[in-house]
């Protein structure tokens, strides 16, 4: 840029720093420092006349850098880049000094020596802006479409708001249907109304919606690109059923012979080879379990082929690979229980009558095992009395530290299940804490802690024995009222704790995001930024991000497409000026920088026989781990190089000239 | 053969003659060499809640005598062999603590050491003896009786320091007692507290955990208990008749042996030779199904 060229202009901000030091002789000072070519001093620089002024100023002396010595950049470096800008001056030309709340409002008792800290910070920022260079954002045009993973009902809803945006929507589902966990329940809380009911609709939408395709029994094996352009590969397992053809009529459901456990009922009931996740499925298109299947476990039947009215059985499917392109990605793959059999002292898997919540959820719900009638499982008789355990490895060290969110609500609405199935059961609920913070929560929890024969335990049992009978047996110490309870019931209900899906891992790290020690996918923010992850483009919907009940995932899933809608319609995407940058002379190829990168932004690439570091202008957020990680030098950051750092820190150490 | 020191404790010489009888005579037979260990004394597990160091010392002492021996240590009671085991995680985890103890045993003029084996009789017989050992040597197989194997707490717990058996779901007790042809099972509770620890504060709920006990078992259809620890024999067997009167229910009655007097009497001894005169449950019932009498 040839000769260097520089203004400094003082701000008094009122009598916030020119109540304590002299701006005029900061600025006098100022004028005789190198290639200082105008020095100033304003009442309010970032009025309308003080940007006017530094403008004419650029104009008139031919400035090349600006420095402004005023109030935090957090608070006026975007207004005097615009005036950079404006004035035809790369924006990242100028450089702020906080005389403000760095100098004048933290040494008003000491006003000499404020002048002389303000003296001395802006000759280091003289010296540092020597070096500064004119910095390129780089944009890139957005795919205007995006993937949901996950087809529950925080899936479902992210793709109803991106489809109704106008967005193309792709929703890959690895089970036969969508409509996740929700599904699977009977009744929702605190309001009871049937959890089928409000959601099939729903899926009814999706399927029919002209923006959204829907990839069931599918699964994404890659994702590469960046935001805004994301690549994607997912993989259409076999259904053994041309689903183009299929018409959903369901007589091979009904003729086939082989009986399989049915996952839908969490293993209670049965369902056959070739099914339907459940009677609503969406899409209503059957698979064929290469498991269960006579023809591929025996070489025999084939009696769906023979029935289906349209050919659309082909024992011969293989996987199919379909490639994807979209802007943006919506995480929305849920989440699992946590394995019951882990806790051993509760003996789930071992008692027949030691079931989960969701297991309850299946008991009564009409299209269950048992056509919603709540029984013991050794005998199918009515249990006379049911223990509901709370936080069964949620909130405790052995298992799971974190709370399910959800335990206490259910375990509540399951007290309902059993009240109304068998409407003079006792109930006892071993509960650590209720935790009934959603809006009408605390109203249902009352209403059922109210009823008779329901009895509310703040502990949680000792180990749990079977009896004779197959009824179970357990102490457990109440520590509301200090006495130790042996208790007898027929049922027992773990509320489980919740855990990520198992092959969550797999495509987290296709995916390049972080997770918390739960193993649950980390947001970009806690509090003001839950939905959004530390990649551009990829966003989080429901149970992912931690444990949530329904209305709290749907709450989520909206907001993340809500940002995803707002991200897609920018149209583009942009770099971030403090872009990591590398010296490819200096580059040994080492990959430190690389392995230090919580972007994923830097790949060692393979160029003219060696090795170099590549930046991904999209990925890279600018933290600069890189550039300071660099054992070489190579590795640069925009606007914060080492030469800039340097000069700053050594005309600081040696003091104001 | 293996070799070991016989650690009896305290309890067994003062009050449970039967098991270190019954042990000094099966044990051998099995081709475990049993050698004295005067030296050894308390394994202070009784002083854990009133001085901690003490009973860190007592058992530290008898880790250091054994290796100085260079034999592993067999103890037969379940308490001795905690106590043990959990004094040598302590010192090989605690460095400071390890220097301390040093330094208080030097006085005495005993190096520290840890490095020495701790065996207990139900995984001495399990894991290096061997069940099909054991089940060659059966003379007079059990069969026909079903016996409720109660391993007692600390045989399972604290399962942070290695023990005996596994502590949800022991099987090694059940396994021996197969190996001498008896049948075995399930039933309600069997890895729980036999009460002992409660009874000098509070006898009643103790005997009501004896009673609670005896009555699961009984509802499983057992015939006999067998226990490897004296504290569970103390309160099953010779507080059975306090128990019953407790509750006031005169089915809490059933009879209970050591481990080492089953196998005992699979491989052929004599009642005189398992001290089974001393049992004071009714073992005689039992008895007369493998045919031998108390008197014979």
């Amino acid at each position: 840029m040839g000769e260097v060229r520089i203004g400094v202009y003082i701000c008094h901000c009122g009598k916030n720093i020119g109540g304590v030091i002299n701006p005029s002789r900061v600025a006098e000072f100022a004028s005789k420092l190198p290639n200082v070519v105008v020095a100033r001093d304003y009442m309010y620089m970032c009025s309308s006349p003080g940007q006017m002024l530094i403008e004419e100023d650029i104009k008139r002396h031919n400035l090349n850098r600006v420095i402004v010595a005023a109030c935090s950049p957090r608070m006026h470096e975007p207004t005097f880049q615009g005036v950079l800008k404006k004035a035809g001056l790369n924006p990242w030309l100028l450089e702020m000094v906080n005389i403000r709340e760095h100098v004048t409002w933290v040494h008003e008792d000491v006003p000499d020596k404020a002048e002389e800290k303000a003296k001395e910070l802006v000759y280091a920022a003289v010296m540092r802006a020597q070096h500064l260079y004119e910095i390129t954002i780089h944009r890139l045009p957005v795919v205007k479409s995006a993937l949901v993973i996950g087809g529950g009902i925080a899936g479902i809803r992210a793709a109803l708001d991106l489809a109704n945006a106008g967005i193309k929507v792709y929703l890959v589902e690895k089970k036969q249907s969508i409509g996740g966990k929700m599904a699977q329940l009977d009744k929702t809380f605190p309001t009871l109304d049937c959890s089928k009911c409000i959601l099939t609709p729903l899926m009814v939408d999706v399927a029919r919606h002209p923006n959204i395709t829907i990839y069931a029994y599918s699964e994404v094996v890659d994702v590469s690109g960046s935001a805004g352009d994301f690549k994607v590969k997912v993989r259409l397992k076999p259904t053994y059923v041309d689903w183009s053809k299929c018409t959903g009529c369901g007589y091979c459901t009904e003729r086939c012979p082989a009986r399989a456990p049915r996952e839908f009922d969490e293993g209670l009931g049965t369902r056959k080879a070739i099914y339907f996740d459940f009677p609503q499925a969406v899409p209503r298109r059957p698979v064929i379990d290469p498991k269960y299947c006579l023809w591929f476990t025996k070489g025999i039947c084939r009696a769906c082929e023979k029935l289906c009215p349209v050919g659309a059985i082909d024992f011969n499917q293989k996987d199919r690979y379909i490639e994807l392109n979209v802007g943006a990605i919506i995480v929305a793959t849920g989440y699992e229980l946590y394995d019951m059999t882990k806790l051993r002292e509760y003996g789930y898997g071992k008692y027949k009558n030691v079931i989960t919540g969701l297991q309850l959820e299946r008991l009564s719900d009409a299209d269950g095992p048992t056509k919603g009638k709540i029984v013991r499982l050794s005998d199918g008789k009515e249990p006379e009395t049911v223990a509901i355990v709370l936080c069964a490895g949620s909130r405790d060290e052995k298992h799971v530290r974190y709370c399910c969110r959800f335990g206490c609500a259910a375990a509540i609405k399951h007290v309902y299940y059993v009240k109304h199935s068998v409407p003079e059961a006792k109930v006892f609920v071993l509960y650590t804490d209720i935790r009934a913070f959603g809006k009408g929560y605390e109203e249902f929890y009352q209403r059922l802690r109210g009823m008779d024969d329901v009895y509310f335990i703040r502990g949680r049992p000792a180990e749990i024995f079977e009896a004779k009978d197959g009824s179970l047996i357990f102490d457990v110490f109440d520590s509301n009222t200090g006495q130790l309870l042996s208790i007898k019931a027929d049922l027992v209900v773990l509320e489980s704790a919740v855990v990520p899906p198992k092959d969550w891992e797999s495509l987290r790290r296709m995916l390049k995001i972080s997770c918390d020690p739960g193993g649950f996918a980390l947001e970009l923010h806690p509090k003001l930024r839950p939905f959004e992850t530390t990649a551009d483009g990829i966003f989080l919907a429901g149970a992912i991000q931690g444990p949530k009940d329904i209305p709290d995932t749907v709450a989520h899933a909206a907001a993340a497409a809500a940002a995803a809608i707002g991200f897609l319609s920018k149209g583009e995407v942009e770099s971030t000026p403090y872009l990591a940058v590398v010296n490819e002379d200096l580059c040994s190829g080492c990959g430190l920088c690389a392995s230090v990168c919580p972007f994923d932004a830097i790949e060692i690439k393979e160029e003219g026989g060696r090795r170099i570091a590549k930046v991904n202008v999209i990925r890279c957020k600018g933290c600069g781990a890189c550039a300071a990680t660099c054992p070489s030098g190579a590795m640069q950051q925009n606007y914060f190089t080492d030469t800039q750092i340097v000069s700053e820190v050594s005309a600081l150490a040696g003091g104001a000239k | 053969m293996v070799k070991v020191l016989l650690y009896l404790g305290c309890t067994i010489p003062t009050k449970q003659y039967a098991y270190e009888i019954s042990a000094r005579n099966v044990l051998p037979r099995l081709g475990v060499e049993l050698v004295e260990f005067p030296e050894a004394g308390c394994c202070g597990f009784p002083l854990k809640g009133i001085n901690k160091n003490a009973w860190i010392y007592m058992s530290a002492r008898i880790l250091s005598l054994a290796s100085m021996r260079n034999l592993p240590i067999l103890a037969l009671c379940n308490g001795c062999d905690t106590s043990l085991r959990k004094i040598k995680t302590l010192l090989n985890e605690d460095e400071s603590l390890r220097k301390y103890m040093a330094k208080l045993l030097a006085n005495e003029g005993i190096e520290l050491h840890t490095d020495v084996e701790v065996y207990h009789v139900v995984d001495l017989l399990h894991d290096v003896v061997g069940v099909n050992k054991i089940k060659e040597l059966v003379k007079k197989p059990l069969t026909g009786i079903k016996i409720a194997s109660y391993p007692g707490c600390h045989l399972l717990r604290p399962s942070d320091i290695p023990r005996p058996e596994d502590s949800v779901d022991p099987r090694k007790f059940d396994n021996l007692l197969s190996a001498l042809g008896a049948s075995v099972g399930y039933y309600p509770d069997k890895g729980g507290c036999c009460g002992a620890t409660m009874l000098p504060y509070s006898a009643k709920y103790a005997l009501r955990v004896v009673a609670g006990k005896i009555k699961n078992i009984k509802e499983f259809n057992f015939d006999a208990v067998s226990t490897s620890c004296p504290y569970c024999m103390e309160m099953l067997d010779a507080k059975q008749d306090a128990a019953r009167s407790e509750v006031g229910d005169e089915s809490i009655s059933i009879p209970v042996f050591y481990l080492t007097q089953l196998i005992g009497l699979a491989i052929g001894l004599s009642p005189k030779e398992l001290g089974l005169s001393l049992n004071l449950s009714p073992v005689e019932g039992v008895l007369e199904k493998l045919g031998v009498s108390l008197s014979g």
